[in-house]
């Protein structure tokens, strides 16, 4: 497998008033394509400013991310949009569409991006909205029309539709109850199958089991990573294996 | 209370480019409030304070000796109503020249003897040590507005004599100090030089003055009437006037301009209340959050709320207090421009409890009105505060343009989609630049109409008018004059036009006397009906048809020596001469009234292209024994619009140069908080890919609709409604029907201006987009 991503010695701090505080102290690790990587460890660790440094969302003070064979901490913002269009899809916690439009003209916004045909946007849309099980009267609705668990379908929608070559999730199954945040994870599990690369920051130990490599970070550095293999849903063995290294790790 | 307060300096500590925005409007409509009214009601107060001490009296007249022979006198004596009457020797010449900033005016001039008569309703203001030889003593406004100074000579022609005096004073005088075409000018002279130019005269000449005092002042109207109606006036010239329209006379151009400037103060104040709802309703969206921790906490509803009115009602504190103190320091310029247009020294002050006035009235107003737009707040929840959903999202009801179906690029869509998502803050938007287009617009209007091309302006302001006047002899009067002088080279047409006085049921009213309006020159008069044609016959002024509760086709009778006379109203007319009190006879009409009228005035028409001085001395020179005196009245109107001018440019220029700050402030603000309001979705379009660029674009883009729409709507306005608007500003005026011209090339030329500066602020302000970053807490 090629490596899609490379994070080497990558620093960051955030200055609030007169203080400092230095959150990412050197991360190096690196995904390779196909990969299901969740990036763990507890509050305030860093995890989701790591996550937003590697997606080209937030800058880092020092360090590489090798995306592809771009180097693209130093890129502008505007190119970086242009980039993440291209290259990134996010799910987002809080699904994050946008409230002055419908669910599908959400997904075809972002479709739009890469594509000036608008046939061919819909059309994959289509695609993947019955693939997530979102039917054409959930597609017409606004985000604030319906529930949680078809918003973040909608979302994982909008994050596929320019074929990215890596999805980043943010803690997606946070706002979700059980079932819904199964749902999703389940989708999550699929799409990575059929060879979708999937950096997931996630807290929740059974989010984090259905990545093939779990990235432990604390106190902003890497604390160690754990090839898991791939999911499957009955092997104890991958589970207890998961267990001991977070265990280890003060989990 | 102390709660209240805490909140109310939170929330002003945040927001402060709208707050002081906000404050900027409102020093701007305190400044303009107390600015017009201190005029309305100061120079009123002022001329009545002249008036006063001057010991003016309630009633004016003046006329040649005929007028108060024995018997008139006795009219007046007898009088229940008079308290005293005082008369005074004077000379009258009527249609005498004079020059005032070097253009010839015909007046009535009225020479007194100093200190050596009982009228003594003026003062000496400013005098020479030495007197010179031929000294005279003229009104303080030929000095302020006409040119001259003290030793400058003077020079009066009467009945084709020219006569030289050296100004050896400046006096201010109530009744006789104004120097406009048609009225009574007066001057004085020290005794010896008041002998030897009365030598100068015959008996015509002699006249008197009579003060009249009045034991109840509101009868003053009905007393000159009643007087004017039994007295026997003859052939006898005479001017008569009320103090009330002295003083309305005087005080008329500071008035209009009063009015504008309050009606442009009430125009903002409507914008600044837009806004602070506009505002209130944004900040209720934004800080739901915060207000449903203040709700879980324990304040209550109602502390929140007013913490939300007491913080619009110190912004209106702060600035109606700067924008009072502005008004002090900025008055005396407007009190110096004001005391050019009117003849008595003008001592107004911003009285201190006017300004209080207008703070307590407009915060009072902020309050009630900020109080009622944050009452929303009431539906918040305290629960919200333990809510981790995202609290910005709106709820929608329909998906404007849908991609699926959407015909436009894809970003102009967006556009769109933004544009309907801040619906209602557009509209704000939009109505604010209409009102600011059509205030632009309708000033561009009465520029074009008071400066470029004034024919309709002057039209209902000078009744009819015509190139040149000329004043038949009375001691060599051709009956057919008005045709000998039509028969000149260069005359397009002459008639005879008498402007005269009448009265009916106790008001005095200009009667304009001509036999066939046909052959007049001014379309604007008759607004309603048509001019008189038959001896029966009437066309009175609006304000008349008002005030007697008349219409066209009733009966209106005028009185002369106890009898009254009846005539038929053929039509309205609207002109600004005595506010609108006034009518159309024909001259057999007339001479109903009085049979032994015989009309003295021609106004002469000119062809196109034909020198008007130069007609005028040929005229004087062919026809010296025929004609008394004539003038050029095109140069007199010119001369009287130059005030009027001053005043529309100065108009001009302020109101373009505010309402351009105020539309950039705004669009500022306005834009500003839009941004604020879509700052998740432009974050997370930022996220999935979107440049600054192309948000920017898009928003651009969304604000295109706004500004067209609102230079568009406020272009349409001035083209609808500008006619209206001034009827209701000139309407005391009596012009009832404006019907100004429309500068289309201007107005249009104008509303571009306009929308090209606001969409290069729209750009200019959207370049804060570029700050936004896609990553916030608001997206976690």
């Amino acid at each position: 497998m090629s490596t899609i991503l490379k994070a080497i010695n990558v620093k960051k701090t955030y200055a609030v008033d007169s203080r400092t505080q230095e959150v990412l102290k050197g991360v190096d690790f690196q995904i390779e394509k196909g990969d299901f990587a969740v990036i763990m460890g507890s509050s305030g660790a860093g995890k989701s400013t790591l996550l937003y440094a590697l997606s080209g969302m937030d800058n880092i003070d020092s360090g590489k991310i090798v995306f592809g064979d771009q180097s693209i901490e130093n890129y502008s913002a505007d190119k970086m949009s242009v980039f993440r269009r291209k290259h990134c899809g996010f799910v987002f916690q809080q699904n994050n569409l946008l409230d002055n439009m419908s669910i599908l003209d959400n997904v075809a916004a972002a479709g739009m991006l890469c594509t000036s045909s608008k046939k061919e946007v819909l059309s994959k849309a289509e695609k993947l909205f019955e693939k997530v099980n979102i039917s054409k009267e959930i597609q017409k609705k606004f985000p604030s029309q319906i529930s949680g668990g078809e918003a973040q379908r909608a979302g994982i929608v909008r994050a596929l539709i320019n074929d990215p070559d890596v999805v980043f999730a943010d803690e997606p199954t946070g706002s979700l109850d059980y079932s819904n945040g199964q749902v999703v994870l389940d989708l999550l599990t699929d799409i990575h199958k059929s060879g979708q690369t999937i950096i997931m920051v996630t807290h929740d130990i059974r989010s984090a089991f259905r990545g093939n490599k779990v990235i432990f970070v604390r106190d902003g550095m890497t604390g160690g990573i754990c090839e898991l293999g791939e999911y499957d849903e009955k092997d104890e063995e991958r589970k207890e294996k998961l267990r001991s290294f977070l265990e280890e790790r003060g989990w | 209370m102390r709660r209240i307060l805490l909140l109310t300096f939170a929330n002003l500590r945040r927001s402060g480019g709208q707050n002081a925005f906000l404050a900027f409007l409102i020093t701007l409509i305190t400044l303009f409030c107390v600015l017009s009214l201190t005029v309305m009601m100061g120079f009123m107060n002022c001329f009545d304070n002249a008036a006063e001490k001057a010991d003016a009296p309630d009633i004016f007249a003046a006329g040649q000796n005929e007028l108060f022979d024995s018997d008139n006198k006795n009219i007046i004596d007898t009088d229940s109503r008079v308290e005293k009457a005082v008369y005074s020797d004077v000379l009258y010449l009527d249609s005498a020249q004079i020059t005032f900033a070097g253009t010839k005016k015909s007046v009535t001039l009225i020479a007194m003897p100093l200190g050596k008569q009982d009228y003594m309703s003026y003062e000496i203001v400013e005098e020479m040590e030495d007197i010179p030889e031929n000294a005279i003593y003229v009104s303080r406004y030929f000095k302020e507005s006409g040119d001259y100074e003290l030793g400058e000579r003077f020079d009066i022609r009467y009945d084709k004599i020219v006569y030289h005096f050296v100004i050896a004073g400046f006096t201010e005088d109530i009744y006789l100090g104004c120097v406009h075409s048609g009225t009574q000018t007066g001057v004085v002279l020290p005794e010896e030089e008041y002998i030897e130019f009365a030598n100068r005269f015959s008996s015509n000449e002699n006249g008197k003055v009579a003060d009249i005092y009045i034991r109840d002042k509101a009868q003053a109207q009905a007393v000159l009437s009643d007087f004017l109606n039994k007295a026997e006036t003859g052939t006898s010239k005479y001017c008569s006037m009320t103090y009330d329209v002295c003083r309305n006379y005087a005080t008329m151009e500071p008035s209009i301009m009063a009015i504008l400037l309050l009606a442009f103060a009430v125009l903002l104040l409507i914008i600044a209340l837009a806004v602070t709802i506009y505002i209130i309703r944004g900040n209720l969206v934004r800080e739901v959050k915060n207000i449903s921790i203040l709700k879980s906490i324990g304040y209550s509803s109602n502390s929140i709320t007013l913490s939300f009115a007491l913080q619009y009602t110190l912004l209106t504190l702060v600035g109606a207090f700067i924008g009072g103190i502005l008004s002090f320091a900025i008055y005396s310029r407007i009190a110096d421009s004001m005391q050019s247009l009117t003849w008595i020294t003008i001592k107004t002050a911003i009285s201190p409890v006017m300004p209080l006035c207008v703070m307590l009235v407009i915060m009072g107003i902020f309050f009630i009105v900020s109080y009622l737009a944050a009452l929303k707040l009431r539906k918040v929840s305290p629960c919200k505060a333990f809510s981790s959903a995202q609290e910005q999202v709106k709820t929608f009801k329909r998906n404007i343009m849908p991609f699926s179906e959407s015909r436009l690029p894809f970003h102009a869509s967006m556009s769109v989609k933004m544009f309907f998502g801040s619906f209602k803050q557009n509209l704000l938007m939009m109505t604010v630049l209409s009102v600011i287009s059509f205030v632009l617009g309708y000033v561009m209007v009465l520029n074009y109409n008071i400066s470029v091309d004034t024919k309709k302006f002057v039209d209902v302001l000078m009744y009819e008018y015509a190139d040149i006047t000329a004043y038949a002899n009375p001691t060599n009067y051709y009956d057919d004059l008005d045709g000998i002088l039509a028969s000149e080279e260069g005359a397009d047409d002459a008639i005879f036009f008498e402007t005269l006085q009448v009265q009916t049921d106790g008001v005095n009213m200009y009667a304009y006397v001509t036999e066939d309006y046909g052959r007049t020159r001014n379309d604007s008069i008759v607004y309603d009906g048509r001019h008189p044609s038959a001896d029966n016959e009437i066309a009175i002024g609006g304000k008349s048809a008002e005030y007697f509760n008349k219409r066209i086709g009733d009966v209106f009778s005028l009185e002369s020596s106890g009898s009254k006379y009846e005539y038929i109203i053929t039509g309205l007319i609207q002109t600004s001469m005595d506010n609108g009190f006034d009518c159309e006879l024909t001259t057999e009409g007339y001479k109903r009234i009085n049979s032994s009228f015989k009309p003295n005035t021609v106004f002469i028409y000119l062809e196109d292209d034909v020198d008007a001085d130069a007609f005028l001395d040929n005229l004087i020179t062919e026809h010296q024994s025929k004609i008394s005196g004539a003038v050029n009245t095109r140069l007199t109107i010119d001369q009287t619009m130059g005030s009027y001018v001053s005043l529309v440019d100065g108009l001009l220029i302020s109101f373009s140069f505010i309402s351009v700050v105020i539309i950039w402030l705004l669009l500022y603000l306005l834009i500003k908080v839009q941004l604020r309001r879509n700052d998740r979705n432009f974050r997370i379009q930022k996220a999935i890919g979107f440049t600054s660029w192309q948000i920017r674009l898009e928003v651009f883009l969304s604000f295109i609709p706004v500004g067209a729409a609102g230079a568009v709507i406020g272009g349409l306005l001035v083209l609808l409604l500008s006619n209206r608007f001034s009827n209701m500003i000139f309407g005391t005026m009596g012009i009832m029907q404006a019907d100004f011209i429309i500068p289309y090339p201007m107005i249009l030329g104008i509303l571009l201006m306009l929308m090209t500066v606001t969409f290069l602020l729209i750009f200019i302000i959207t370049d804060r987009i570029k700050y936004i970053v896609p990553k916030s807490d608001s997206m976690m």
